[in-house]
């Protein structure tokens, strides 16, 4: 070989551009999936809430294609967990916007809705467990409720 | 504010902050009670960690739990980071540890009777290399010539920024000075294969 000690020599250019360009291979190779920061995302505010997770009981068109078929109608997904039922009703608002009606099995509650686009819409639900977001932006979003004296119970994605 | 050690051979003026005093600022502001930081910080090191765990013999599935564990599990440990910098470093041994511990022992008795074949590896298939130039193509083809620990490495730190090598070196096991301020022995047999390579010199 050369003999010489060349990987003694300075970093240079060149192994920046080796460098740079493996880095577009693997990238192109072996992307990390587009989904993981979103659901490690979700798994750290369960655990921080050390929230119950919601599973979706009935309607999961909602969740994986909105409003695909008929952009007026009203759709109504329920979540559930051993405690309490959410039922979630969203209804178009205008072109752009969407208002959201829910029932809690557990009765009054205070609720968080965060958008994915961020941000957080907080409302109280009554007695009787509804309560009512309007003028909400179109795209993903989770409901997170906290009935009194219970663990917050927390949804997967749904979309307005 | 962080000082950044000069960067030799960049040359182009300001450079980005290292990803180590990025993820540091953010992690101090999640310890100072800033929520939502740590969103950001998983946006912003998942990538790599996900690199981390791939390297390190982790078939896909199996990567996507243990960098997502890994994220669980520092939450729970803030105290075991003293200087916010060093969290890259913490996430990176981290998920290394857990690959090693979830894939490796799979790996071994489902796929590595001659060692040469590696879940974590990226299938060269006739579709996988279509997708890529040819220089890209030798490239690739010459880091898997390369030993284990130096495909690791530098796949690795391929997603960093050159005042990170240190840490995640360190973190990956390998010695100081195993890349930067030198070329090291892992680039230096890369570059040496590259050059003899026309597919590499003529593009």
């Amino acid at each position: 070989m050369t003999g010489t000690e060349t990987w003694l020599e300075p970093f240079d250019g060149t192994d920046a551009t080796i460098l740079r360009e493996l880095r577009e291979v693997v990238a192109r190779l072996d992307p990390c999936p587009a989904d993981l920061t979103e659901r490690i995302s979700f798994a750290l505010t369960v655990q921080a809430l050390q929230a119950e997770v919601a599973e979706l009981t009935s309607q999961p068109e909602l969740v994986s294609r909105g409003f695909a078929d008929d952009p007026a109608e009203a759709t109504t997904v329920t979540f559930s967990t051993e405690s309490v039922s959410i039922m979630v009703t969203v209804t178009p608002e205008g072109r752009d916007r969407a208002r959201l009606d829910g029932w809690l099995t557990c009765g009054a509650a205070s609720v968080g809705l965060d958008l994915d686009g961020g941000g957080t819409r907080t409302v109280e639900a009554d007695e009787d467990g509804r309560f009512v977001l309007s003028d909400l932006p179109r795209g993903g979003a989770r409901l997170t409720v906290h009935p009194p004296g219970g663990r917050p119970v927390i949804t997967p994605q749904f979309t307005l | 504010m962080v000082t950044e050690p000069p960067r030799a051979g960049g040359g182009s003026g300001t450079s980005p902050p290292s990803l180590a005093s990025q993820a540091g600022e953010v992690f101090a502001a999640y310890v100072d009670g800033r929520h939502e930081a740590i969103g950001e910080l998983v946006e912003l090191l998942t990538p790599l960690l996900w690199q981390v765990a791939r390297a390190h013999g982790c078939a896909q599935h199996a990567a996507e739990d243990v960098v997502q564990e890994t994220w669980l599990r520092l939450v729970d440990h803030l105290e075991d980071i003293r200087d916010p910098r060093a969290v890259l470093g913490w996430l990176v041994v981290a998920v290394k540890r857990e690959s090693w511990r979830n894939c490796k022992l799979a790996r071994r008795n489902t796929y590595d009777e001659t060692g040469t074949v590696d879940p974590g590896d990226v299938e060269d298939g006739p579709e996988t290399l279509a997708i890529l130039t040819e220089r890209q193509g030798a490239l690739w083809a010459a880091v898997g010539e390369l030993p284990e620990r130096c495909r690791a490495l530098l796949r690795v730190v391929a997603f960093v920024d050159r005042p990170d090598y240190d840490q995640v070196s360190a973190a990956l096991g390998m010695p100081r000075g195993s890349i930067g301020p030198t070329r090291g022995r892992c680039l230096d047999k890369l570059r040496r294969a590259l050059v003899a390579d026309p597919r590499w010199v003529d593009a």
